[in-house]
């Protein structure tokens, strides 16, 4: 019986290193065929996106999307001569999304990193901005970055802001799906602070009515571009010329300024 | 001598070390009624059902009218031909195995229309007629679930007939039955032998085999130790197992 | 309250896509998962390999991983499938399995006896099966399948993951716009609740007209 046991063990852990080798050889398949000849083909220009982000992107009243980065992605799409469509991602999959071809550019508010850089290539920025802290607008704790220590910090899972909590020791870093979510566990006390972006935040607060402030200056700044799936440098070059055009005639400043009380970092 | 109807010769079946049929040899005439006796564990079940091959036989050949297996694996072609040896012969269980999901008629119907491909209205024409035959008419809506045992089985032989066998094998099919419920089956089986239906039936009820039988097969161990009529065989057994068998028969009634 | 009856409208209709992916997938699964029992109790050589491995992976894997690995998976292969039908596919390959289970478990549950009644008026092995054993098993399974059916209902909530717009996806999309978690979320449960009875009320009309005579 014993024997009998340890044989149909080895049998599944034969099993196991096959299946696990079938999974590598796969896996390193890929399919071809451009972004721009895609889109040009199709005549749509898919954007991932969260859509539980505003103001930069999310459903209005209407179950449409909207927001900055959807009024980007229409003026973009209209300058290439397509048409743009929309899918709801969560952001942890939002690269994967791309790199199995799901959409054809990540326009989400990603800011450019070294290590998204393997992953997938960028345009040049469309947005500046920054990371700040908040706290219920009745704590005075936080003023600057180290101050988290010891405390418990609320993330996006995956974003720019995680790095940044992460980096400072003793940080009590906890990782969350959508923004609404870690800013409601601040509201509630489970957190002491988050950290977010300027502008999403300070959208938030005032559409909101939220009990919360803003207690840092910027902490990290984040130059976010468009991503677009690896090996589509053509693309990219074309996405910057239409970035560049966008910002040299005003079409940029103007989008910006619909959703921001500010002028835009980008002239 | 006419061509038996049935003739089975050297079957023989083993479960395992156990060797339950022996190099049977059994023929039987047309219209002839043939009771299988002998104590439990004897082989008659097993003998009828390696005849339809619902038991696999190791050895032997099985003819009934006029086609032929021999025992063997279940090849597609030897498949094909107990498939064919089915069809011409009726099996009445003990345990009745109606089909619940299926009224009386359905029951009866399915057959002819699923196996024969008896046009549907035709196939309820003959099945109504069966079912008035067994004494059902009234009945014949009804799911199994709601008959009671003696109807069911009158409505299994009727499913029987339904196909116009050549033979019908009866394995103990009044054993299951509450006493009251055994009188109405066995007069149907009696119907039925007067018509001249060709029947072999395991059963201990010494009466009908005594009032219906033409010959009484004697079996035990796996092999048949005596024949002959009814008469004979109950009154002056020559065989020393025989005797015995009807004495415990005698002692305890019915088993 | 209000924000309740505001929401109401999208979040019916993102119920709809609910209803409409656990139907489609559980007419899939059911196709599936009677098949794959059938081969499995028919012991046909290679296949019934298959299928056991394909019902043991899915039931030792959890349906989030099967659904990302349906919607990421493919791609990779230059096959490019809908978010929409991805989910189908990842929910129906699910609950086939599990289907299949309880089908082999119905199949097996059938007296011998229906088999050798079956094969003594001459029927074939698979008319048999199609005739007798299978119809009679249906009802031995049926509520197992219901059971399966509402327990898909609720897991269609695991294909947010994958952009697809259903009850739980839309919920999340109006909390981030209106900042009303409590609100949305209950709304979207007394949603899933009502879905799942009203079918446990049909399910238990149908089962007492069936199941009668088995």
């Amino acid at each position: 019986m014993a024997v009998r046991q340890r044989t149909s063990l080895v049998r599944l852990g034969t099993l196991l290193v096959a299946a696990l080798l079938c999974v590598g050889l796969l896996s390193g398949w890929a399919a071809a065929q451009s972004t721009l000849e895609r889109v040009k083909q199709t005549g749509v220009l898919r954007v991932g996106l969260e859509g539980t982000y505003p103001p930069f992107n999310f459903v209005d009243e209407n179950n449409r999307m909207a927001g900055f980065d959807v009024d980007i992605s229409n003026e973009i799409a209209r300058r290439l001569g397509v048409r743009a469509e929309f899918v709801g991602t969560l952001w942890a999959s939002l690269i994967s999304g791309l790199q199995t071809d799901k959409f054809d550019v990540i326009i989400a508010q990603m800011t450019i990193t070294e290590e998204r850089k393997q992953s997938v290539d960028f345009t040049n920025p469309y947005v500046i901005t920054g990371a700040v802290l908040v706290s219920r607008a009745n704590d005075n704790r936080f003023s600057k970055l180290e101050d988290i220590a010891g405390h418990r910090v609320g993330v996006g899972i995956g974003t720019t802001f995680e790095e940044v909590a992460r980096s400072v020791p003793g940080a009590d870093v906890r990782t969350y799906d959508s923004f609404q979510e870690y800013a409601q566990e601040l509201l509630t006390g489970r957190l002491d602070v988050i950290i977010n972006d300027q502008l999403s935040v300070a959208y938030a607060i005032k559409e909101q009515g939220l009990p919360l402030k803003i207690t840092s200056d910027i902490v990290n700044e984040d130059v976010i571009g468009i991503a677009v799936k690896k090996g589509n440098e053509d693309f990219v070059e074309l996405l910057n010329q239409i970035l560049a055009d966008m910002i040299a005639d005003g079409t940029y400043r103007e989008i910006f300024q619909k959703w921001f009380d500010a002028e835009p970092a980008l002239r | 001598m006419s061509e038996p109807v049935v003739q089975v010769t050297n079957l023989r079946k083993r479960f395992g070390p156990h060797e339950v049929l022996r190099g049977i040899n059994l023929r039987v005439a047309q219209g002839e009624v043939v009771v299988i006796m002998g104590p439990s564990g004897s082989g008659k079940s097993t003998l009828l059902r390696c005849m339809t091959f619902l038991e696999v036989p190791d050895e032997g050949t099985i003819c009934i009218d006029g086609r032929t297996v021999t025992a063997g694996p279940l090849t597609k072609e030897r498949m094909a031909k107990v498939r064919e040896i089915r069809r011409h012969t009726g099996f009445v269980f003990q345990s009745f195995n109606l089909f619940p999901h299926m009224t009386a008629l359905e029951n009866v119907m399915e057959g002819p229309v699923t196996v024969l491909r008896v046009p549907k209205p035709e196939a309820r024409r003959r099945a109504e007629e069966l079912l008035g035959k067994v004494g059902l008419t009234e009945h014949m809506h009804k799911h199994p679930s709601r008959l009671s045992g003696g109807q069911q089985q009158r409505v299994a032989i009727a499913r029987a007939l339904a196909m116009s066998p050549s033979v019908i094998l009866f394995d103990e099919p009044t054993s299951a039955l509450d006493p009251e419920l055994v009188g109405e089956v066995l007069q149907v089986m009696r119907a039925l032998a007067r018509e001249g239906m060709t029947m072999v039936v395991v059963t201990h009820e010494m009466g009908f085999a005594r009032e219906v039988a033409d010959r009484v097969i004697m079996m035990d161990a796996g092999a048949i130790v005596e024949e002959g009529p009814a008469a004979d065989i109950f009154t002056n057994p020559k065989e020393e197992r025989t005797r015995r068998f009807l004495s415990r028969m005698g002692r305890h009634g019915l088993p | 309250m209000e924000l309740a009856l505001q929401s109401l409208p999208a979040l019916l209709q993102a119920s709809l896509v609910t209803v409409g992916l656990a139907a489609a997938s559980m007419a899939a699964g059911l196709v599936i998962g009677l098949l794959s029992a059938l081969i499995r109790i028919a012991r046909i050589p290679v296949l019934s390999h298959l299928m056991r491995a394909y019902v043991s992976i899915i039931r030792g894997t959890p349906l989030l991983v099967q659904i990302y690995l349906v919607y990421y998976g493919p791609p990779q292969f230059g096959w490019h499938l809908e978010p929409v039908p991805s989910a189908i596919v990842a929910l129906s390959l699910n609950v086939g399995a599990y289907l299949s289970e309880s089908f082999r478990g119905a199949i097996e549950s059938v007296s011998k006896g229906q088999m050798e009644a079956a094969y003594t008026l001459g029927m074939t092995y698979w008319t048999a099966m199609r005739r007798i054993i299978v119809p009679q098993s249906l009802r031995t399974a049926l509520p197992t399948v219901g059971n399966t059916y509402i327990g898909l209902l609720k897991d269609t909530s695991l294909v947010s993951v994958i952009t697809v717009t259903e009850l739980l996806r839309q919920s999340n999309v109006i909390i981030a716009r209106t900042w009303k978690p409590l609100t949305i979320y209950m709304t979207a449960a007394v949603l899933y609740w009502f879905m799942s009875t009203m079918f446990s009320f049909v399910q238990e009309r149908v089962e007492r007209r069936v199941s009668r005579h088995v």
